[in-house]
């Protein structure tokens, strides 16, 4: 291979590696003859058009380059995400476990599978891959990041939080592991840390619109004027009305009418509170982030 | 390799094209629309998330439980056929219990969902159908309970 075509399979795969997949696209666009069907070709086209989440295009190069170069771990790793990323979770199971079948012990290959049990809702089969994938990896942060997803599937929060703090301990910078770190912070109320680890990966994203859905909500409950709907976001919000209904029925019981009105009518306004507040807080800050 | 761990689980069981709904937004359907609507709403969204047959028989069963505990609620705090609020509030409280409990067997699934990153079906239709459909299914069920007793 001539030198001017192999430094540029190292800048796509340098693209790739700092985050921009669309120059990686560029860069292997300008590949001909022998060297467009370079292993690392399929490797980083496949790599960046799944980063892009054009997932098909992603499965067509991917299989091209099995058919080309065999069962490559690496390949087969990347078929499987882009394949579970599609929503074909069977065909997903199927190249993990053909690469699983190569070498049974790649934590990589043990956590793509765990996370398409885990999209399945195999979530004891998933949380025991992790585990495995955790002995032969102990310290990876995707180890952390796998068990804080099994802890967000069976519905952990506080075990989610502390394994992405964990993942995110090992790289503060991973947008994956802030997004989990911002979702468990949501959910075990702390709104002020979820925004900030939400703000940060929707900031390395700026393509993803979930994350900027879920940075945006994050600031919303930041908002002074949503203080009071804090419980909501605590407890599950049928949880409190059976509370108010609870406290306004003793509160009748106990010969306490006058108060129980009291109650009832605080706890009307609350509820209507409740509904009309997000929504004009939301239209506030949506044109304030200009969009 | 006879690698338990290893061998493929994944089934043709989850339909991925079929979109379940938000599951707070049922509370709503229970808070309006009573013990028989929320069942069926959690039953077609517990198809819809891939919830094993047995989580789906115990949401039916959680609804049948829901609805004798209404009719007894309803018998023993009525007088002649004139409802209080209270007994409305009870059956309220019972509807939204219910429902709890069927969100609780729902959610494992429903977190798959949220994992696989696809968007959810909206329920306004179904969820509007249900509340008067149901809910007058309901008051007439309970009503007549009230009759025979």
């Amino acid at each position: 291979m001539n030198e001017p075509t192999e430094a540029r399979l190292q800048m796509a795969g340098h693209w790739l590696q700092i985050g921009h997949p669309e120059r990686t696209l560029d860069e292997l666009q300008g590949l001909w003859g022998d060297a467009a069907v370079d292993y690392r070709a399929y490797l980083f086209r496949g790599a960046a058009l799944h980063a892009l989440d054009r997932n098909d295009e992603a499965i067509a190069v991917l299989r091209d380059g099995l058919t080309h170069y065999g069962p490559a771990l690496p390949l087969l790793q990347l078929l499987g995400s882009a394949l579970r990323a599609a929503g074909q979770l069977k065909e997903a199971e199927s190249a993990y476990l053909q690469g699983l079948s190569l070498d049974p012990s790649e934590p990589d290959l043990l956590l793509g599978y765990a996370l398409v049990c885990l999209a399945a809702g195999q979530t004891e089969k998933a949380a025991a891959l992790v585990e495995r994938a955790a002995s032969f990896a102990p310290e990876s942060a995707a180890v952390s990041s796998a068990r804080a997803q099994v802890a967000f599937a069976q519905g952990r929060h506080k075990d989610m939080r502390r394994h992405s703090k964990k993942a995110l301990s090992v790289d503060p910078e991973d947008p994956g592991a802030q997004a989990l770190h911002g979702t468990a912070s949501m959910l075990t109320g702390d709104a002020r840390t979820g925004y900030r680890s939400l703000a940060s990966a929707a900031a390395s994203n700026p393509s993803d619109a979930d994350l900027r859905a879920a940075a945006r909500e994050a600031k919303l409950m930041n908002h002074p004027l949503l203080r009071p709907l804090r419980p909501f976001q605590r407890f599950n919000p049928l949880v409190v009305w059976i509370g108010a209904v609870a406290i306004i029925y003793g509160l009748r019981f106990a010969g306490l009418r006058p108060l129980a009105i009291l109650f009832a009518i605080g706890w009307f306004a609350f509820c209507i509170y409740s509904w009309v507040a997000p929504p004009l807080v939301r239209r506030w800050i949506n044109r304030r982030w200009g969009s | 390799m006879s690698d338990e761990l290893l061998r493929p689980t994944i089934g043709a069981d989850i339909d991925l094209s079929t979109r379940p709904w938000r599951l707070m937004s049922q509370a709503y359907v229970a808070f309006f629309g009573g013990v028989i609507a929320t069942t069926v709403i959690a039953t077609v969204n517990a198809r819809r998330l891939g919830v094993p047959a047995s989580g789906r028989r115990l949401i039916l069963l959680a609804g049948g439980i829901g609805l004798v505990l209404a009719a007894i609620s309803l018998v023993l705090l009525t007088d002649e056929l004139t409802a209080s609020s209270g007994t409305r509030v009870a059956i309220r409280v019972i509807a939204v219990l219910t429902c709890l409990a069927q969100l609780r067997i729902q959610q494992p699934m429903d977190r798959a969902f949220q994992l696989r990153g696809t968007e959810y079906k909206s329920l306004w239709g179904p969820g509007i159908a249900a509340v008067i459909g149901c809910g007058l299914l309901e008051v007439l069920l309970l009503a007549l309970v009230v009759i025979a007793v």
